[in-house]
Order: structure tokens, then C-alpha cells, then sequence
């Protein structure tokens, strides 16, 4: 009677211990494990893909590393005068090439960035957020960068300094999820939609289009030149409106970072804050919504936030993350754009 | 000589016992994967290259057990009905 206790107890323990151990080898597998990608095609051949040094294992496989004699025979980038995306307006936010940059922002030819810290309060909470106001006359100066190394995430300030970013904010974290449309830079990394996740994709002409899961395909997206795609969201307006109901689980109070577009060459990156009791408590997703439709945006889509969500003005860090924040592996940035 | 807590010499039966317990665990993992999924669709726990692996996997033991359950009744069906007849004890 006794033995049979002994071996039942012990038949249960090797049962969790064998179950712990697929289950961690699946959470390894599924989403722990760095993911070595590098990217099957490219876009926009006006302009080369990256100004900065890219990392070997995110460089197109026809391009040659540093050091390397590049292909002759390869097709060279045309360095035409890039067109103008607000098409001369906002005139009176560029310089003549002067570059002014101060707390409040940075202006030069080609970009005008507007800094700001707004508070609110929801729920009777104070709420801290941060808005980077983006105007561009080039799609080059909306750029991505990546980490060095698939396994090795580092901070958007980092990330922003070694890419000479004006302002960054953090990205999707791509490399991290295993499904996903992912273009960065003209660059497609992954090419396959996720049937849960709405997409956004910036296209080479400015233009910004946010999509509902399912409701666009490869096709239709590559038929319009896209230089960045994201997976991540929701997709916070429908037709400029705000929305109340989100295709995401994570809709409670939370730090949000969220890319807002207004037209082409007009963006926004908004942080905001959270998890902070009497500093800053986060917003809800529909809160959010409203948020980008009160600085007049007509698509926005949500980027990863909580601990994530992040914003750097030059290599400063901008916004006050909760718990300091963590490494990340992608940002979006605006810089001068590339010759 | 001393007695082993478990009976390792019956291969058969510890192969058969090891491949219930698998099936269990992999079709527990199953389970939690469809139940987290229903809550985070955007992790793509079923969706994933990783899960489609461990759901064929799970298919391919279940496949096996069922198939030995089916050939050891259909074998031997009268000794296993007076095995579980009180006379017998």
C-alpha cells in the first residue's frame, strides 16, 4: 500500500516535471527563442534601403557588408532631388537649411519635429503624454532601425544615437513575434499577414494606411510600394473616427505608444506614460483613440507599449517609462532624409 | 534482490505507459495553448510553425495509443472481460 503511494506520488511528480519541460521548451520555441531573419525583398528602388551601418543579420542578401567590394554590375541608387511630400506647405516650419534644435524642436530644410509634454486626467488619474509632431518633405527621414543582433534587444536611445535619430519612438517588436507582416525601410522581413492583427503600413508615396485584420491582403499592399509595415495594433481610428470597440486584449490602462498620420509627410509619434500612481496612470485603448483624433489625426495605430513604449528626443530619453523602461529591438525615427 | 518501485522488465507495458503519459501531456499543452489563444490572438499560440509541430505530434501518439487499445481488444477481448470480473480476484 505504501509502495503504491510512493510510486503514484512519484508517477505525478515526473508528470509535472515532464510537463514543465515541454512547456518551456514550447515557450522557447514559440517566442523566446531570437528569431534570425533577414529580409526577402525590397522596395523603393529611388533610395538606398538603410543610412545606417546594418547589422549582417538584417541586410539584404545582395548587399554587400562593410568592407566588401560592392557588385559592379549591381544597379546603383539614383540620387534624384527627392519630391517634396507636403508639396510646399508648411513652408514656415523648415529653415533654408540652417539647422536650429532646441527643447522644443528641431527644424532644418527637409524636417521640422515639434516636441511637446501634455498631462490630462482620466479617471480622476493624472495622465502624462508626449507628442512628437512630424513634418517631412522626404519618406527617407521616416525611418526604422533594428538592433544589432536578433538577440540582443538595446535601449531606443541607443538605437536612436547610433542612427542619428531627431526623435524616436519605440517600434513593434518585430523580430520578437513569429508571425506578422514586418517591412522596415523598404525591406520586407516577414511576409505573411496574421489573421488577428491589423496591419499599418506607410507607403513610399507618405501616405499611412491602417487595416483590420483580414481585411487586405500581400497583394494590394506591395501593389502601392510600402516602406514600412507594422504588426502590432489595433488600429485606433476607423475613417478618422475614434473607435470603441479594439482588436486587441490589452485595452486597459496602460503606457501606449501610438504613430498618428495626418497627411502625407505629417506624422506624430505620441507616448504616453503609465503605471505610475500619482505621476501618470496610462490610457485605456479607447481613450486613446480619442487622443489621436484631438490632435487631428486621420489614421493612427497603436505600437507595443507598456514597458516598451518609449520616446527619445536626439540620444535623450523623452518620456518617464514605468520601471525605466526596457530594451527593445525596433524604433521608428525621423532623421534628415538620406541623400 | 531488491524489488524495483517500477516494473521496468514488461517493455511493452512501460512503452505503453510512457505514450499515455506524452499523449497526456502534449494534449494538456494543446489545451492551454487554445485556451490562452482565445485571450491573446495576436501571440498565434495555435497558429504558430511551433504549435502545428506539437499538435502533429500530439496526433501521431494519440494515433499510436488509440491504435494499440484498438488491436488489444479486438485481440484478446474475453480475457480482458473476466480480468476485470470479481470472480477472478
Amino acid at each position: 500500500m505504501k509502495a503504491n503511494k510512493v510510486k503514484i506520488i512519484l508517477v505525478i511528480f515526473l508528470d509535472i516535471v515532464f510537463f514543465a519541460a515541454i512547456l518551456l521548451s514550447f515557450a522557447w520555441f514559440h517566442h523566446a527563442k531570437p528569431q534570425k531573419i533577414s529580409p526577402t525583398r525590397t522596395f523603393d528602388p529611388r533610395v538606398s534601403p538603410s543610412p545606417s551601418p546594418s547589422p549582417d543579420w538584417w541586410r539584404p542578401k545582395d548587399t554587400p557588408a562593410a568592407g566588401e567590394t560592392p557588385d559592379p554590375s549591381a544597379s546603383t541608387q539614383p540620387t534624384a532631388e527627392p519630391n517634396d511630400l507636403l508639396h510646399g506647405k508648411y513652408s514656415e516650419k523648415f529653415t533654408s537649411g540652417e539647422v536650429i534644435r532646441d527643447e522644443n524642436g528641431y527644424r532644418s530644410g527637409n524636417v521640422c519635429v515639434e516636441m511637446s509634454t501634455h498631462n490630462m486626467t482620466v479617471q480622476g488619474q493624472p495622465v502624462c503624454y508626449y507628442v512628437a509632431d512630424i513634418y517631412i518633405k522626404d519618406i527617407t527621414s521616416l525611418r526604422c532601425a533594428i538592433s544589432d543582433s536578433p538577440d540582443s534587444d538595446e535601449w531606443v536611445t541607443e538605437l536612436a544615437g547610433k542612427n542619428n535619430a531627431i526623435v524616436a519612438a519605440s517600434g513593434d517588436f518585430f523580430v520578437f513575434k513569429r508571425s506578422g507582416l514586418a517591412i522596415r525601410n523598404g525591406q520586407v522581413y516577414r511576409e505573411e499577414l496574421n489573421r488577428s492583427q491589423d496591419v499599418c503600413v506607410i507607403y513610399s508615396d507618405g501616405t499611412m494606411a491602417t487595416y483590420f485584420a483580414g481585411s487586405v491582403d500581400l497583394a494590394s499592399i506591395y501593389a502601392k510600394n510600402p516602406y514600412h509595415a507594422f504588426s502590432f495594433g489595433p488600429k485606433l481610428l476607423n475613417n478618422g473616427e475614434p473607435m470603441t470597440e479594439f482588436n486587441t486584449s490589452v485595452a486597459t490602462w496602460n503606457p501606449r505608444c501610438a504613430i498618428g498620420y495626418y497627411e502625407p509627410g505629417h506624422y506624430c509619434f505620441v507616448v504616453v506614460d503609465g503605471r505610475q500612481k500619482g505621476y501618470s496612470l496610462g490610457l485605456e485603448m479607447t481613450e486613446l483613440s480619442k487622443l489621436m483624433k484631438q490632435l487631428g489625426c486621420t489614421e493612427a495605430y497603436n505600437l507595443d507599449g507598456g514597458m516598451t513604449a518609449m520616446m527619445a528626443y536626439g540620444t535623450e530619453l523623452y518620456s518617464q517609462p514605468c520601471g525605466g523602461g526596457r530594451q527593445n529591438c525596433d524604433i521608428v525615427y525621423v532623421a534628415e532624409p538620406l541623400s | 534482490m531488491k524489488k524495483s518501485l517500477f516494473n521496468f522488465n514488461n517493455k511493452r507495458r512501460v512503452f505503453r505507459v510512457l505514450l499515455s503519459h506524452l499523449t497526456a501531456m502534449l494534449a494538456l499543452l494543446v489545451l492551454i495553448c487554445f485556451v490562452i489563444d482565445r485571450f491573446n490572438t495576436a501571440m498565434a499560440f495555435m497558429d504558430s510553425e511551433i504549435s502545428k509541430w506539437y499538435i502533429a505530434v500530439l496526433a501521431v501518439l494519440s494515433l499510436t495509443s488509440s491504435i494499440l487499445n484498438i488491436v488489444a481488444l479486438w485481440v484478446n477481448p474475453d480475457k480482458k472481460r473476466k480480468n476485470r470480473m470479481p470472480d477472478n480476484h
